[in-house]
């Protein structure tokens, strides 16, 4: 069982994004058939497809995070010494989870302050958007300190060594 | 104190944290410890409000657009079309790659995914016929400077929105500065080619009979960039859902009329989306945030009444102004850097009498050189680490296709007449 629960979780990002991906694209364009169609609008799908977007953004953010493929140079810190390039990147994973970990707790606040104030177009609690935050740093937050595992166990058996 | 988080948005940068983490820090670093009156939870209002934005959207369906092309063979038939036209060139594989990307503009409008697509596609082509693997990766990252620009293009969208100018005139404004860039490359490939002789792609140059053949083959693929442009300037649909048609066309294009779309390119497709969303609209949002900061300290007002103070010379201006933003180009990716900057200067331009809209394509066609320049341009990363080319060889190889592109770009600023004659006919 645990295969299964393990592949689910190592995609967990990509899931969820696809889920709001092709919800968001379905509705856009069926929104555009019907108006031309049966002039018709849906009145929510604006405010719909968009909170799918945000979904899809923090999470995918997450995704990225996950692979480390968001634009960064490193080029810097490989011209220095190896040891001070270990350094430097053990820092910045600690920067990393410090931010990330910031960011995740004021979502949590923040999301609380402004539960009860409703979307614009249905109503519902705003929460709806803001707990993507929650989710996507919550995420982003963990991935970090499996880095810092990483990073800690290496550098250990290298001291070994 | 007040300059202190642009300081560290450096510092964290450079030592290697990804750009959207390095504004986020920075401006999350001022809000909580320095005392601006707000408490730092609500920046995150920030973080949701720059999110949740239709026109925004714009951005995974153009994504996606450009990778369903990549798999239902609308790429291939656009380079079948390209080589057709210029493949008896001298340099013919090098003038399909500047060829290409002025057809995919058409489409996908992100350079990095053109710059990656093209790296994938064609520059293994082009080394097997002779070209060197440096130059085929300089053309190839030179000519994804193209796409953003020929409309619809993501960063035109973000221009558009910051600037608070019609989409549709961007748009069109488009056209003649991507045409510009796409001469330069070409008569400079011209004269690289001829010294190295390097060869036509094609024997001769096609018959009207094989150019009307291949129109015919390539027909969808080309009517798509058409189909957009048009139900954008007839108001059929606005620039977002202007994407999600363009996703739907392409996929039913893939299906039933090349054959090529079946459901093994779900996956990649929806990942490659993901991926490219995920990257670019992150950094878009933390240069949102990063904005705050600057607004909050009133840095684009102080910013505007020096430079005002400085010169009021309009074509002075632009020349200090091109050079600024080549040299923020360098360092940071296009996107974040338009969301930066252009708040700080498009009230200067419009105070100077500069149509927003001119301003706008000086800005992007700027800024894409900055992505091609080393030492830091993203395209540059892009075409280097998929063609696995050192950036030591690409940089020897780009410095021809940086100068060409300048002369496009004082062109386009020099000139506005001939960049604004198309939005002006609207």
């Amino acid at each position: 069982m645990s295969s299964n629960i393990r592949t689910f979780f190592k995609h967990f990002e990509e899931i969820i994004c696809s889920v709001f991906l092709v919800s968001m694209i379905t509705i856009v364009i069926v929104n555009v058939f019907l108006r031309y169609l049966f002039n018709y609008s849906i009145y929510w799908a604006e405010e719909v497809a968009t909170i799918c977007f945000v979904w899809c953004v923090f999470v995918g953010a997450s995704a990225t995070y996950k692979h480390k493929m968001d634009m960064g140079i490193d080029v810097l810190i490989k011209k220095t010494p190896e040891k001070i390039e270990k350094a430097i990147r053990f820092a910045v994973t600690l920067i990393l989870l410090a931010l990330n970990g910031y960011i995740f707790y004021m979502a949590i606040v923040f999301t609380k302050i402004a539960w009860a104030k409703p979307t614009a177009v249905l109503g519902i609690s705003s929460a709806a958007l803001n707990s993507a935050l929650i989710v996507g740093f919550g995420l982003i937050t963990l991935h970090t300190i499996k880095f810092l595992y990483r990073d800690t166990m290496h550098y250990l058996r290298k001291g070994d060594a | 104190m007040v300059y202190l988080p642009i300081a560290l948005v450096f510092l964290l940068y450079f030592s290697g944290i990804p750009i959207a983490y390095a504004l986020f820090g920075a401006s999350i670093f001022y809000f909580t410890f320095f005392d601006a009156g707000m408490p730092p939870d609500l920046v995150l209002q920030k973080f949701i409000t720059s999110a949740a934005s239709f026109p925004l959207l714009a951005i995974p369906f153009f994504v996606m657009a450009g990778s369903v092309m990549n798999y239902s063979g609308i790429s291939r038939k656009l380079m079948q079309m390209a080589e057709v036209l210029t493949g008896h060139l001298v340099g013919g594989l090098a003038q399909v790659n500047v060829v290409l990307s002025t057809f995919m503009g058409g489409v996908s409008g992100s350079a990095n995914a053109d710059a990656a697509m093209q790296s994938k596609i064609l520059v293994p082509q082009m080394e097997k016929r002779g070209y060197s693997k440096e130059f085929s990766a300089a053309i190839t990252a030179a000519s994804s400077a193209i796409s953003p620009v020929i409309p619809p293009g993501i960063v035109m969208i973000i221009y558009a929105l910051i600037a608070q100018v019609s989409v549709a005139k961007i748009f069109a404004a488009g056209y003649v500065p991507g045409l510009i860039m796409a001469g330069a490359l070409m008569f400079t490939v011209t004269l690289i080619s001829r010294k190295r002789k390097y060869k036509p792609s094609r024997d001769r140059r096609a018959t009207f009979g094989e150019i009307n053949n291949q129109l015919k083959e390539s027909i969808w693929s080309l009517s798509l960039p058409f189909g957009i442009i048009l139900g954008l300037r007839f108001g059929l649909f606005t620039p977002t859902e202007a994407g999600a048609m363009a996703v739907l066309a392409s996929v039913l294009i893939g299906i039933f009329v090349y054959r090529e779309l079946d459901l093994s390119h779900i996956k990649p497709i929806l990942l490659d989306t993901i991926y490219g969303t995920g990257t670019v609209v992150l950094i878009i949002i933390s240069a949102s945030v990063f904005g705050y900061y600057l607004n909050w300290e009133r840095i684009p007002q102080e910013l505007t009444a020096m430079l005002l103070d400085f010169t009021a010379n309009k074509y002075l201006m632009l020349a200090l102004i091109n050079i600024f933003l080549l040299a923020i180009g360098m360092f940071l990716e296009g996107g974040a850097a338009l969301i930066i900057i252009a708040p700080l200067l498009v009230p200067v331009a419009v105070q100077l009498g500069i149509d927003p809209i001119h301003f706008g394509m000086i800005m992007i066609v700027n800024i894409m050189i900055g992505g091609v320049t080393p030492p830091f341009g993203s395209m540059m990363f892009t075409t280097c680490s998929v063609t696995k080319v050192p950036i030591g060889n690409f940089m020897r190889e780009i410095w021809p296709f940086i100068i060409a592109l300048l002369i496009a770009l004082i062109i386009v600023t020099y000139a506005p007449t001939i960049v604004m004659f198309l939005p002006n006919s609207l």
